[in-house]
């Protein structure tokens, strides 16, 4: 254990700050050139041409872009909000430290159990969410949130598993 | 559908903030900070559909593709009605036969042929660029790591086309 973010990120890294910069640029990568892609065929266009092998790359790519571009978004809003939250825990230096009370443990007990129904219908929601979508992208990652959410499931057994012999 | 999780999300994480104050274990901020990033996600996600309804919604009106992969957008995306780009593709057989252009005309003056190569060749420095940046991002958790996976993979193929298509020109 001593790990969070299951595998990535050492506990320890935690107070260094979590928005990390190369995300940012990215993300601004990412906004500047699905500008270009838009403008590289309203330039096209504006030259009075109208190919369609021309049309359907650069559209396709465009479009791609504009994914790339929310989801890296959403990755710099999201490391944001938890650069927020993680200063409220900045005294936990080692989370498995704590030895929890009973009354502690038995709270993580029952909010573990009352949640198992909801992942349960989150993992139904993402995957009907990845057979509904075709693009690529959009697939991938209905995917990815149902192997995340999965994930929680068997999170929230283990601890009330954990919390049941305390 | 995406609004029922992200209700769900929202209830979850709302619970989870209370159980942190009370007891802050590793599992407990693991499981919050997922549940930060997917509430981000399927809300961008939602604004990249109107986005890409706003940008082709302009260009379709007059385009000349008829790649269904690209046209599709119905079938591109989560979300059921898409009323722009239905209508769009209700109008693709009338609007081909005002539109239709050969793929490449070969007598093409070259003067016009290196307008377009040169918007290509520029859109290859983007790509290079896009590509640069993500080869060093690090992911900090699991789901991160799929995300930048998906991206690279579609920039790489994004890179493929573009060569492909000047290689047409």
């Amino acid at each position: 254990m001593g790990k969070v973010y299951n595998f990535q990120i050492p506990y320890y890294e935690l107070v260094i700050p979590m928005v990390e910069p190369l995300v940012k640029k990215a993300a601004e990568t990412e906004d500047k050139a699905a500008k270009s892609y838009t403008e590289g065929l309203a330039k096209i266009r504006g030259q009075g041409l109208k190919y369609t092998d021309t049309e359907a790359v650069v559209t396709r790519i465009a479009v791609d872009t504009i994914i790339h571009k929310h989801l890296m978004k959403a990755i710099l809003e999201a490391q944001k909000e938890l650069e927020k939250v993680r200063k409220g825990y900045e005294h936990v230096k080692e989370p498995m430290e704590i030895e929890p009370t009973k009354e502690q443990a038995l709270l993580v007990k029952r909010f573990a159990e009352m949640h198992l129904d909801i992942e349960r219908d989150m993992v139904e929601t993402y995957k009907k969410m990845a057979e509904k979508m075709t693009h690529p992208l959009f697939k991938g990652l209905a995917e990815a949130l149902v192997k995340n959410e999965e994930e929680h499931h068997r999170l929230l057994k283990k601890l009330i598993e954990k919390y049941e012999e305390m | 559908m995406e609004k029922n999780a992200q209700k769900d999300i929202k209830k979850t994480k709302n619970s989870l903030k209370r159980f942190l104050k009370e007891l802050p274990t590793e599992e407990l901020l693991s499981l919050y900070s997922d549940f930060i990033l997917q509430e981000k996600l399927l809300k961008e996600l939602s604004r990249a559909e109107m986005e890409i309804e706003r940008v082709l919604g302009k260009f379709w009106s007059d385009s000349v593709v008829e790649n269904v992969e690209v046209y599709n957008l119905g079938g591109m995306c989560y979300k059921e009605k898409v009323p722009a780009v239905r209508m769009g593709r209700e109008e693709l057989a009338e609007r081909k036969t005002l539109f239709y252009a050969e793929p490449f005309p070969e007598n093409l003056s070259n003067e016009k042929k290196a307008t377009v190569k040169e918007i290509v060749f520029r859109l290859i420095e983007v790509n290079n660029a896009e590509l640069e940046v993500f080869e060093k991002l690090k992911p900090k958790s699991p789901l991160e790591d799929v995300i930048f996976k998906l991206i690279r993979e579609s920039l790489l193929q994004h890179s493929r086309l573009l060569k492909e298509l000047l290689t047409l020109l």
